[in-house]
């Protein structure tokens, strides 16, 4: 049967150079919504019908190598979740990007949907070498993305972007070297693979996963790289690139039971939750206090997957739920602050103030994503930190559930300073007048992204009974 | 009609009403907002006095079990509500008060523009005030006190272009988002260690928990209404929370969200010691916490009330002061029989809903009335009032009666529950001495300086009168209602509740105790303001940094900012941002390293061809010695 | 495999360029000489084809030639992409002399790659004079044609040229006589190290190992681009596949440590290499660096299938083709971009994208490949080349090598975001030259998204 997965997977490349030939700037982007659409489509009505599907491909090598590779394709309730939190955000992205910019739409049409392959290929492969060339060429959009569109400091923050997270993960193609010398190419074979040294590899797997997702010691390019980046695409960045390392921290990592280095890694996390916490309250570069904000959630992430590894079922729930949701709401941050930098012409939060006035849309947007970062109840971020913060207790790590609550409330402060700041207190610098609304293709696209975070924050049960309990 | 339908409608009926002006607010004219909300003002009392009366066959409580729906399938979070007498006193003192006061800011809020959003979050904070009290299990609870606690943030800081206003609704929504932290932190202790949070299966299983972690979890819930009815540690955000509209600070920061904290207490206490059956002592560690935090904050907000000027600045340190009497009655509970301790708390609360209401709502006359003349900032310092009595009669007579019921003169109902609270002191006076001689300067504290505002505002000579108008009708027939309910509450209440003695004929050592306390608290004001004899009396240098030191509230709220948070903030940032800025720094020099290391390099790599010839044969040399040294190395 | 058909394989390209030197077709257009060209390399690939079908003949009592299925495949890609690199040659107007140099450059590059198996099998077991004696010419005809390829009026590449000679006939002489050392019959037992010792210096001073590596970057930076990346492509595959297939049997001759003075040798050859190239102000001067450090992972790779016994070198072929793919085209792209023959300066590099997307692109793929990025055929070889290292030597080694991977990926990275930031620079000449380049980018692609190909293309 026709290889459905990868066809979802490939099907926005072959569009992408479509677009080469499309002149009108609408059409192209109508063009790019589609083909996401379509693939999402395709994917959604593949686990539907059949739920956890595995789909071989063909022989990546046979002989070259001393094992054959083979080439394939697998979808489970986790990897359609965050399937889904990238179409939602790429809608989102796409439509806030057609009056966003400006010059040379058609490549930055074709980079995003080469980018969307990418990070659809990592969410779907099983084969390493495979996931190994996903998650490079992941990297290659995104950097050009940065370098071509991005802010005053972009060439030397695109460097550093693409070099520190090349370097951490040649170290993982040390790890899937040996993993493929020893025979294991498919990440269901992991747990077969027994003599000692697989702390080792895990440890090498952690690094590079750790630096992607952007945790304190490797987390430097992360401010440098989002505040320079322009919005839609640190939108996606933060939103989902992000994210690919926590998953597969839960795909690879968590499939042994390592205790040693999940202890690292729980302390690590919890680490950069405060780190990212305490300088986004600090920070008054609006991007970077987004991008700090990032570095937090990114510890929440990690926190709750490897409590869920030392044990916690709750946890590793919540860790897995907050991927998503942490996507949509800092997706939607993002946004936001892309939207009031325009408006004020500065990133400089002290410059801003009183934009409750007369931008109604864009401050109630800010409102949904900061509360919904801060933690509260009916939004997106609550249910997921709410379990780690339970599934800590229940394993017994009671110290870390309460260092934990500490972070929710330094997350609650520099949202709330986000918030306040920019649409209730006055500026503190006199400006000379108050922006009107932004245009509606940047309403829509926030708009889109606000309604998915408080349906996700809703329907949690839903997404958590029907996407990730049969599957852990 | 049946108890399920009637709770839901008095819970969700203000919801649906707050949410429908907050929509549609903007097309309707203002009448009809202020009808609307007060018809539902009016239906909810008048649903909860049905209940009240028609619902006399409780024994003990009723859970009723909400549909299971499929949004909160999680074993802790199913809706349902437990009723029993004590939600039902809150129940009618919430819906009471809310409705006067809803009356009472039509005439408040008729010039500002925003009213659509006031009465939207007054009908969202009864909601939430409401559900708080009817919840049946902690989360509702928790979720319903998020929900309070973002109604006073929003209130406090209503009018929202002054930058004061906007960051004491910050300060009040920080701490008491500390406390709530904690109290959720206590919450996920006593869910993990009794497998449930729904209070009825509480009462069962929660004399299984150790004592050890059992006082560890109340301790963290009275965390919780620490920060909520702004008790010792985390009282700084009550005085600025005044920055609000006076009917905001009577509703929420007088009569009932600063209630909240007292009621968890109370609630936690029913459910260890009346349905549990659980021995006082066992958690002694617990009510002695509260008993001490009790007294010290009643005895500290009542002689810093003593010397300010701000009219509601007072009132708000003897709201803090009174709940402070309400938590050491709870703290009692080791001393004397639970259920009497719990009984004087909740009476000392309904009487306290009421006189306070009353005080901050005249206050608010006054202050409404001169608010055009002198300008917002200076229109509650006390200074500049005096000699009211002449131009506003009605307003006086009610701030009158409402300083007396507090002072606990006898017709009102302050004596009755202060003698009964002065009872239980007593009983401990052989135990612990330095309890009732603290209660006993606080109440005379507090009648000082309640009776010397009324004679500042109403009765002294004014410097320079100015012509005021007096305040329109629909202000003033509330306070004359209060005021009459001052009087007569406690017969209505002991009619209505006749679980709780309401009314009880004082002891005659405790009656003659407080009756000396109010002559000799008499004679003080009649000495140090009316007539003033001794002119510099505060001139020496005692008295008067001692004065100073009880303006500045001891320097706790200075210290706060100027110290505490400072100190913190800089710890955090100079710490995060000193690593962050090694981490670059590191990973440049790396770079710089690199770049540094391959010019060397290159330096070596000299043109002349001399050099290349003799690299060859040396590389060749240690090819071959390395190729045949094997055989002489062992 | 018959034997005749081989022979005339090998030595028809090198009379085949003898009629250039007559008179009129000097003159003619560059047409005519790539369709001469073309009808040679057509002809070879027949021959090659016909060479095994046909029933197996022998010239001699025992086999002269002999081929494995790897260095098939890298014969066929040598074909292939020698017709490309000579088409590049004629496009950039190189006169006749170059072509015909090529063309004998060929044939002793076929002659080394056929000869390889027997010379190694009578190493051990047989020792026979004509065995050892066609390698030997093969790498000295090689030698001879690189000298006329390199030649061009500017004195700077004449200065290159001498140390080339230099350098080719010391490695030469070295060679010569570690082959004689291995055939004479004395059999005293330390002979066969020292003549092994002699062997390998010989070879990796051609190949850039660091003692011997100084001549390299000057010679790649005067001699004309086109020359170079026809040596390179040709001359050094031929060369490490020879070293590659006579280490497999090293192992049992010479002790331990010889092994570990390799190693040591490749890791200085590595770090010298990358390092010295970060900071390069001129892109052709750090190819020659990047070809230093590859020549680094060549011989650690090398030792690896030594030690794991492989007797047919599939992972090495695989590298350098790749790898010389890429840089032989890197050095046509930088040639074109030159005016007069002067290297050009990475700044003027900067803003070529806006300029000409095509070749900024073309560009940035070859770089790419090199760094090892992965959707293109470089980074199969280096996971290639680390799960070998893995298998072998301890954790360590693999290491060392993914750290210079990384200094590649960051000095190949700079040029790639100086070509694409904003700036004035030079632009390219002729636009001849895009079609060889093409066909290469589109070979690496596919390799990189299907490296069984090359498996296919042994086995045709």
């Amino acid at each position: 049967m026709i290889p459905l997965i990868f066809l979802a997977t490939i099907l926005p490349a072959i569009v992408s150079f479509s677009i080469f030939f499309i002149k009108e700037k609408k059409r192209q982007t109508i063009v790019a919504l589609i083909s996401v659409l379509v693939s999402y489509f395709i994917i959604l009505t593949l686990f539907v019908t059949k739920g956890k599907i595995k789909e071989f491909l063909f022989y990546y090598s046979e002989k070259l190598t001393l094992y054959s590779i083979p080439v394939i394709d697998y979808i489970d309730g986790i990897s359609f979740l965050m399937i889904t939190a990238t179409a939602v955000l790429y809608i989102a992205i796409i439509i806030y990007s057609y009056s966003e910019i400006k010059e040379r739409y058609i490549s930055y049409t074709i980079l995003i949907l080469l980018l969307y392959t990418s990070l659809i290929g990592i969410f779907v492969t099983e084969t390493l070498p495979i996931f190994y060339i996903y998650w490079e060429f992941m990297l290659i959009p995104s950097t050009l993305l940065i370098l071509w569109w991005g802010g005053e400091k972009r060439y030397r923050s695109s460097i550093k972007f693409f070099l520190f997270t090349h370097a951490s993960s040649l170290l993982m193609l040390i790890a899937i070297a040996i993993l493929v010398s020893h025979g294991i190419v498919l990440i269901s074979q992991l747990h077969s693979y027994k003599n000692p040294d697989i702390l080792y590899i895990m440890s090498l797997f952690t690094i590079a996963l750790l630096t992607k997702q952007g945790i304190f010691p490797l987390h430097t390019w992360l401010p440098d790289a989002h505040s320079e980046a322009p919005t839609p695409i640190s939108a996606i960045l933060s939103g989902i690139i992000i994210e690919t390392g926590g998953y597969t921290f839960y795909r690879i990592v968590l499939s042994q039971n390592i205790p040693q280095l999940l202890y690292i890694t729980t302390f690590l996390a919890l680490l950069s939750a405060f780190y990212g916490g305490i300088l986004a309250l600090k920070e008054n570069n609006v991007k970077r206090i987004a991008a700090y904000s990032s570095i937090s959630h990114a510890g929440y992430i990690i926190l709750g997957l490897s409590l869920g590894g030392l044990g916690s079922i709750y946890a590793l729930i919540g860790g897995l739920f907050h991927l998503l949701s942490h996507a949509v709401s800092k997706g939607l941050f993002f946004l936001v602050s892309g939207t009031v930098s325009h408006l004020f012409k500065t990133k400089d939060i002290r410059k801003m103030g009183l934009l409750m006035k007369n931008t109604r849309f864009t401050s109630f947007f800010g409102l949904i994503s900061s509360l919904s970062l801060a933690g509260v109840p009916i939004l997106a971020c609550f249910p997921g930190e709410f379990m780690i913060i339970v599934g800590g207790v229940q394993s017994k790590y009671l110290e870390i559930s309460l260092a934990f609550v500490f972070v929710l409330i330094i997350s609650a402060a520099y949202a709330l300073r986000f918030w306040l700041k920019i649409f209730w207190h006055p500026t503190d610098i006199m400006i000379k007048s108050l922006p009107e609304e932004t245009d509606c293709y940047r309403v829509i696209g926030m708009f889109i992204l606000a309604v998915a975070i408080i349906t996700i924050g809703i329907l949690f049960t839903i997404i958590i009974d029907y996407l990730l309990i049969p599957f852990l | 009609m049946d108890i399920k339908i009637l709770l839901e409608s008095i819970l969700f009926l203000p919801f649906i009403a707050s949410s429908l002006i907050l929509i549609l607010g903007k097309y309707f004219k203002r009448k009809i907002c202020e009808i609307f909300s007060v018809i539902t003002g009016l239906l909810t009392f008048s649903l909860t006095t049905y209940l009240v009366t028609f619902q006399k066959s409780i024994k003990h409580y009723i859970v009723i079990r909400e549909f299971s729906n499929f949004f909160f399938q999680l074993p802790f979070a199913n809706l349902e509500f437990f009723i029993d007498w004590l939600t039902l006193v809150m129940l009618f003192i919430v819906s009471l008060i809310g409705l006067i006061i809803i009356i009472y800011s039509i005439g408040y809020m008729h010039e500002s523009k925003d009213y659509v959003r006031y009465y939207a979050l007054i009908l969202l904070f009864i909601f939430g005030m409401i559900g708080l009290v009817i919840s049946g299990n902690f989360f509702l609870l928790y979720m319903f006190w998020e929900i309070v606690g973002f109604c006073s943030f929003s209130l406090i800081g209503f009018w929202y272009m002054r930058p004061k206003a906007s960051r004491a609704g910050i300060k009040a929504f920080i701490t008491t988002r500390i406390g709530d932290t904690l109290m959720l932190a206590g919450i996920i202790l006593l869910y993990l260690n009794t497998g449930t949070l729904s209070l009825v299966e509480l009462s069962q299983r929660i004399t299984g928990i150790p004592t050890s972690s059992l006082n560890m979890i109340l301790l963290l819930l009275f965390a919780g209404s620490v920060g909520k009815s702004a008790q010792f540690p985390l009282h700084v955000w009550l005085p600025d929370a005044m920055e609000g509209p006076t009917t905001v600070s009577a509703l929420i920061h007088a009569a009932t969200m600063v209630k909240a904290g007292v009621y968890l207490v109370a609630r936690l206490e029913i459910l260890l010691f009346i349905y549990a059956g659980l021995q006082p002592s066992l958690i002694s560690m617990f009510s002695n916490t509260v008993l001490f935090i009790g007294i010290f904050t009643s005895f500290l907000a009542a002689s810093i009330a003593l010397t300010q000027y701000d009219v509601k600045g007072v009132l708000a340190y003897s709201t803090i002061s009174q709940l402070g009497y309400m938590f050491t009655t709870l703290g009692l509970v080791a001393f004397i029989t639970p259920s009497l301790a719990i009984d004087s708390c909740v009476t000392h609360l309904a009487n306290h809903a009421i006189f306070k209401a009353l005080l901050f709502l005249a206050a608010g006359c006054v202050i409404h009335s001169i608010e055009p003349i002198l300008g917002l900032e200076v229109s509650r310092d006390i200074r500049y009032m005096g000699g009211f009595a002449k131009k506003m009669p009605s307003v006086t007579i009610s701030f009158l009666f409402g300083a007396l019921a507090l002072a606990g003169f006898p017709p009102f109902n302050g004596f009755w529950s202060k003698d009964l609270i002065m009872e239980n002191i007593i009983k401990t006076f052989e135990k612990v001495p330095i309890l009732s001689i603290i209660f006993i300067l606080t109440s005379l504290l507090s009648v000082i300086y309640i009776l010397r505002v009324t004679y500042i505002i109403f009765f002294s000579k004014p410097e320079k009168s100015f012509k005021i108008k007096n305040p329109p009708k629909v202000m003033t027939l509330p306070l004359i209602f209060l005021s009459l309910l001052t009087i007569i509450s406690p017969f209505i209440f002991q009619t209505l509740f006749n679980e709780i003695t309401f009314i009880e004929i004082p002891s005659y050592y405790s009656l003659t105790v407080s009756t000396s306390i109010l002559c000799i608290a008499l004679l003080i004001v009649y000495l140090l303001y009316v007539k003033r004899p001794w002119q510099n009396i505060f001139s020496n240098r005692f008295l008067s940094s001692l004065w100073n030191i009880l303006f500045n509230a001891f320097f706790i709220d200075y210290f706060y900012e100027h110290y505490a948070l400072p100190a913190l903030k800089w710890s955090f940032t100079e710490v995060a941002y000193s690593l962050d800025l090694l981490i670059n720094r590191l990973i440049e020099n790396i770079s710089t390293l690199g770049f540094w290391l391959s010019k060397t390099l290159r330096k070596t790599h000299s043109g002349r061809i001399f050099t290349y010839i003799s690299m060859y044969i040396l590389g060749l040399l240690i090819l071959l010695i390395s190729s045949v040294i094997w055989r002489w190395i062992p | 495999m018959n034997e005749w058909i081989v022979l005339l394989e090998i030595i028809l390209p090198a009379f085949y360029g003898l009629p250039l030197l007559i008179k009129e077709i000097k003159e003619k257009n560059k047409e005519i000489m790539i369709l001469y060209v073309g009808i040679l390399f057509i002809s070879l690939a027949i021959l090659n084809i016909f060479a095994f079908s046909g029933e197996n003949k022998i010239l001699q009592n025992d086999i002269l030639f002999e081929i494995s299925p790897s260095l098939r495949a890298t014969l066929w890609i040598l074909l292939i992409f020698g017709f490309l690199f000579i088409y590049e040659i004629i496009a950039s107007n190189g006169s006749h002399t170059k072509v015909i140099s090529a063309l004998t450059l060929l044939s002793g590059s076929l002659m080394l790659i056929y000869t390889s198996i027997p010379f190694t099998n009578s190493l051990l077991i047989k020792k026979s004079l004509i065995h050892s004696i066609l390698p030997l010419i093969g790498l000295e005809t090689m030698t001879i044609s690189s000298i006329g390829l390199y030649f061009y009026e500017k004195e700077t590449s004449i200065e290159a040229l001498i140390k080339y000679i230099l350098t080719i006939l010391i490695s030469s002489s070295f060679i010569v006589m570690g082959i004689f050392l291995f055939f004479t019959e004395t059999n005293v037992e330390y002979i066969l190290p020292v003549a092994t010792a002699f062997l390998i210096t010989g070879i990796s001073m051609e190949i850039g190992l660091v003692p011997f590596h100084m001549w390299l970057p000057d010679v790649t930076v005067g001699a004309p681009s086109y020359s170079v990346a026809y040596s390179i492509l040709v001359g050094d595959t031929s060369l490490i596949l020879f070293l590659a297939i006579f280490s497999v049997n090293l192992y049992k001759i010479i002790h331990a440590s010889f092994i570990a003075i390799m190693v040591l040798l490749a890791l200085f050859s590595m770090s010298i290499g990358e390092i010295s190239a970060l900071s390069q102000k001129i892109p052709r001067r750090m190819l020659g660096y990047s070809i230093i450090s590859d020549a680094g992972y060549i011989i650690v790779g090398v030792i690896a299938e030594s030690i794991l016994q492989m007797t047919d070198p599939w992972m090495i072929s695989f590298f350098v083709v790749t790898s010389n793919i890429a840089i032989s085209s890197l050095y046509i792209i930088f040639g074109s971009l030159e005016q007069n023959n002067k290297p050009i300066n990475s700044n003027q590099l900067s803003g070529l994208f806006v300029r000409q997307p095509m070749t900024a692109i073309l560009l940035s793929i070859f770089f790419l490949s090199m760094a090892g990025i992965p959707p293109f055929a470089g980074f199969y070889a280096k996971l290639f080349i680390l799960s070998y290292l893995m298998e072998t030597f301890e954790y360590w080694l693999g290491y060392i090598a993914a750290f210079f991977f990384l200094v590649c990926v960051s000095y190949s990275l700079l040029i790639i975001f100086k070509v694409a930031s904003e700036g004035e620079g030079a632009n390219i000449k002729n636009k001849e030259i895009f079609l060889p380049l093409y066909f290469a980018c589109i070979f690496l692609i596919v390799l990189g998204l299907w490296p069984d190909l090359f498996y296919i293309l042994g086995g045709l």
